[in-house]
């Protein structure tokens, strides 16, 4: 193994051991200024001078200062690559010393993944609103579109089979309150 | 079920429970013996009760076709709603409220 690595349960930031990548897992290899470190299980690469300020929580990365960072899967497989966003970039000046002009992110993948996501919550949206309209159109009931027959209405008097047998009529249960609850019944 | 659990406590206040389904009564039979419902639940097949409570396809973000959302609602003595609650995304039943609703009916 060409890389030391620092494993932190937390969210520290890796004090040591951050070491220069080589060879073995690919996503660094052959660029000098990539370190590659573990930080809660999960392994990173990102620009060498960044890496002690690096603390990674689920899919997010945050540097010592607050600023979030982007850690995108590279193709290799379980490794991350680590880049701080363009706009942070600008208002953490400074803060890595180097600003490269490149990014440098070692995925080869573009950031593709921004817009699979709009995309989806505009498809649930889209389906959501189709939902609704369809159960707007199928409801025309006596009370309109959901909200049910109004406090103080009479209630229907239909006589329907019951499960006890015969038929039953809400009108049987004059005289006595009435709990009526309705479910989706698996038809 | 969760009125089952308190159907003591809402025939205490003098009220009743049944439940509606668009199944049919032989399925719904089944179902209470299989969790001892101790009331009857109505077949709504031509969801002629769904549909006079307001209840038939219930905009929903569970899409379950042509079927009674799930609601309920407090009938009083006089055959008059005193209090519902649709809750066609939930199958929570807020027994509480109901309880308190039969008893205010």
């Amino acid at each position: 193994m060409p890389t030391t690595s620092v494993r932190r349960p937390h969210h520290g930031s890796p004090t040591a051991g951050v070491g220069r990548s080589a060879g073995s897992d690919g996503s660094a290899a052959g660029h000098r200024s990539m370190a590659s470190l573990t930080l809660a299980g999960t392994r990173l690469v990102c620009e060498r001078s960044l890496a002690p300020h690096l603390r990674y929580y689920e899919r997010l990365v945050t540097w010592r200062g607050g600023v979030e960072w982007e850690a995108r899967k590279s193709r290799q497989g379980r490794t991350w690559a680590v880049a701080m966003n363009d706009k942070h970039r600008n208002q953490s000046s400074g803060q890595p010393k180097t600003k490269p002009k490149r990014s440098p992110v070692r995925s080869t993948s573009g950031t593709w993944w921004p817009y699979a996501i709009a995309g989806g919550v505009v498809v649930l949206v889209a389906a959501f609103v189709a939902v609704t309209q369809l159960g707007h159109v199928g409801s025309g009931g006596a009370a309109g579109a959901g909200a049910g027959l109004a406090v103080g209405s009479p209630v229907p008097t239909d006589s329907v089979p019951s499960s006890g047998g015969g038929t039953v009529s809400l009108a049987d249960f004059r005289g006595s309150k009435v709990v009526v609850y309705f479910y989706e019944g698996g038809a | 079920m969760e009125l089952q659990g308190q159907l003591d406590a809402i025939k205490a206040a003098g009220g009743q429970v049944v439940g509606v389904s668009t199944d049919p009564a032989a399925t719904s039979a089944s179902l209470a013996t299989q969790l001892h419902l101790g009331f009857p639940i109505l077949e709504d097949r031509d969801h002629v009760l769904g549909s006079g409570f307001g209840v038939f396809r219930l905009p929903s973000g569970m899409d379950m076709g042509a079927v009674d959302g799930h609601s309920i609602f407090v009938v009083d003595a006089s055959g008059r709603v005193t209090w519902k609650q649709l809750a066609p995304d939930s199958m929570h039943v807020p027994v509480d409220q109901v309880v308190a609703a039969v008893r205010a009916a």
